[in-house]
């Protein structure tokens, strides 16, 4: 009868070849990094095509930014479609396998994470064509807090997210079979694909900083940034924390989201002016390349504090033994630290905005702010605990 | 979840598939020159008489428009072109380089695809190099586009992922509950 064992060494009654736990572990932490760097290069193409946009147009379906967005989703779809279809394979030479994943529609077996990260990247690519259409009707000037700007930047986000279950169950499994390096490996997936999700989240955070975000209701001006940006560092960074074994787990997501902006401002830039060339275009309103990214220079930078502030309370709270209600409270301030506009090429945007918004305007936000960091620090707790329970035999 | 919603939704993921590979196949099949073009134009550039061949009119909005450009080149030597799409006044779009490649069918010809992507007028401007020295010429397009979608049903479609998102982070939140109460 076939077994499933710890160790390499797994037998079964039928003639194909027996896979080992070890096998699923390789093939998750694999595929997990595959759809790991399918969303990065998602993330990295969106901000080319927000630089592409903005200075030069969008001239055509298929121009490179596009063509790089795309082929990240691609990647993640066909690493997810793999994944699934070689471990339902393998679950049913040996259905032993079948308990260290999730069976689906009583015909799949894989990790849950790549069902999320599968049917998130169906939707990313569904959007795509619908955006298509979308600009077809209303122009190239469209915001990105357009209908289907949302659904494939929030459907890749969830990809990552998926992305980062997969890894994790890839780390129960390296744990179960004592291989530390590759349990090292699958924690450092699990926090860059958290960085992605906060750094595509990002992308549709930024523009409340702007007009987009400030709401004119009657005797009262307000700011939806603080909000957004609360339930936004609240729900990633806590719910890493709740996830990830060790010290100064929010801290290093960040860095990771940081590190994106670095990476984008190395790589955005450069590639317009030279596809520029190639493509014989020219700059919509400036006559020179501005040799920045634009999505780099107004990345925040804020969520740095909240990070730190949030491994230094949730630690404090791990070593004195504090309730989850006063955690959370704990975590509330630094939360809402994080969630302040500050950008490098206006660092007292916080200021300018309160200005904008007035007293008053200003009090409600950060109200509003603060309500958002205690939806997203509870749901960021409970979202870490439940993906430490996930696939864990 | 149970056995039926996780069918429908893998069911709804083939339909989503099925749909996604008929868009790609109509995108390729839009960029295909048909054998019968669907508007004739003869312009003239300066001193060079050109016909131009559309293949689509009107053109469709967010797909490349097949065209075709022939030229007595016995009469003008080797002539070649550029050409743009250019957006007509009220259109929120940018100029864009179409794609040239010599045609096989016709001596001197060129074939190629411009990119039209908003719904609205627009003009293929072909710019003529020969023996007689460079001329431009505009030839009129009007794109459209299927029937607009309501705004709020844009909208419906587009936070389907926030839905899910919801519903994930609800079911999470039961599963821990039940989890402490075991």
């Amino acid at each position: 009868m076939a077994k499933v064992l710890r160790g390499v060494s797994v037998f079964s009654n039928t003639l194909a070849q027996p896979r080992s736990l070890y096998s699923v572990l390789l093939l998750r932490l694999i595929l997990g990094f595959t759809i790991l760097a399918g969303s990065a290069g998602f993330l990295l193409g969106t901000t080319w095509d927000i630089q592409w946009h903005s200075l030069i147009g969008r001239d055509r379906t298929l121009i490179p930014p596009h063509i790089m967005m795309l082929g990240g989703i691609a990647l993640c779809g066909l690493a997810t479609l793999s994944a699934i279809l070689i471990e339902t394979a393998w679950a049913r030479r040996n259905p032993a396998l079948a308990r260290y994943g999730t069976t689906f529609a009583d015909t799949f077996h894989g990790s849950f994470g790549a069902y999320i990260a599968g049917f998130a990247a169906l939707n990313a690519a569904l959007a795509f064509p619908l955006d298509s259409y979308w600009h077809a009707l209303y122009g190239v000037d469209v915001a990105i807090w357009a209908p289907f700007h949302i659904m494939f930047i929030v459907g890749m986000a969830l990809v990552s997210l998926g992305c980062a279950y997969m890894l994790l169950s890839a780390a129960h499994l390296a744990s179960r079979e004592g291989k530390k390096g590759m349990l090292r490996i699958a924690h450092a997936g699990v926090i860059i694909a958290f960085a992605t999700v906060l750094g595509l989240f990002t992308l549709l955070v930024i523009d409340a900083m702007g007009k987009p975000g400030t709401i004119h209701a009657g005797f009262i001006v307000i700011n939806v940034y603080p909000v957004l940006a609360a339930l936004l560092l609240g729900w990633t960074l806590v719910a890493a924390v709740f996830v990830l074994p060790g010290r100064w787990i929010a801290t290093r997501v960040v860095a990771v989201y940081l590190l994106f902006a670095v990476v984008m401002q190395g790589f955005v830039p450069a590639a317009t002016g030279w596809l520029m060339a190639i493509e014989q275009l020219g700059f919509r309103d400036t006559s020179n390349n501005p040799g920045i990214s634009l999505a780099s220079v107004n990345w925040p930078l804020a969520p740095i504090l909240a990070a730190v502030g949030i491994d230094i309370v949730i630690g404090l709270a791990r070593r004195r033994g504090w309730s989850a209600g006063r955690t959370l409270l704990g975590v509330l301030p630094v939360i809402l630290l994080g969630s302040m506009p500050v950008i490098i090429m206006e660092p007292l945007q916080t200021l300018t905005l309160a200005g904008i918004v007035g007293g008053m305007g200003a009090v409600v936000s950060l109200l509003l702010g603060m309500s958002g960091a205690f939806i997203g620090g509870w749901f960021g707790r409970r979202t870490g605990e439940a993906m430490q329970q996930v696939e864990r035999n | 979840m149970s056995t039926f919603f996780q069918r429908l939704l893998l069911a709804f993921g083939v339909l989503v598939l099925i749909a996604l590979l008929i868009e790609i196949g109509l995108s390729v099949a839009a960029t295909t020159h048909g054998n019968q073009p669907a508007r004739i134009v003869h312009v003239t550039a300066g001193s060079y008489p050109l016909t131009v061949s559309l293949y689509k009119d009107p053109a469709n909005a967010g797909f490349a428009l097949p065209f075709a450009i022939a030229s007595d080149a016995s009469q003008h030597g080797a002539l070649s072109y550029d050409v743009y799409s250019l957006p007509g006044t009220g259109v929120s779009a940018t100029p864009v380089h179409a794609s040239l490649s010599p045609d096989p069918d016709i001596h001197g010809g060129i074939q190629g695809n411009a990119e039209i992507t908003v719904q609205g007028p627009w003009t293929l401007q072909i710019t003529v190099h020969g023996r007689a020295g460079s001329a431009v010429v505009a030839v009129p397009i009007t794109a459209t586009a299927p029937p607009a979608i309501p705004d709020w049903l844009g909208w419906l479609i587009g936070l389907l992922p926030f839905y899910g998102l919801l519903i994930f982070l609800v079911t999470q939140h039961g599963k821990q509950n039940k989890l402490q109460v075991a």
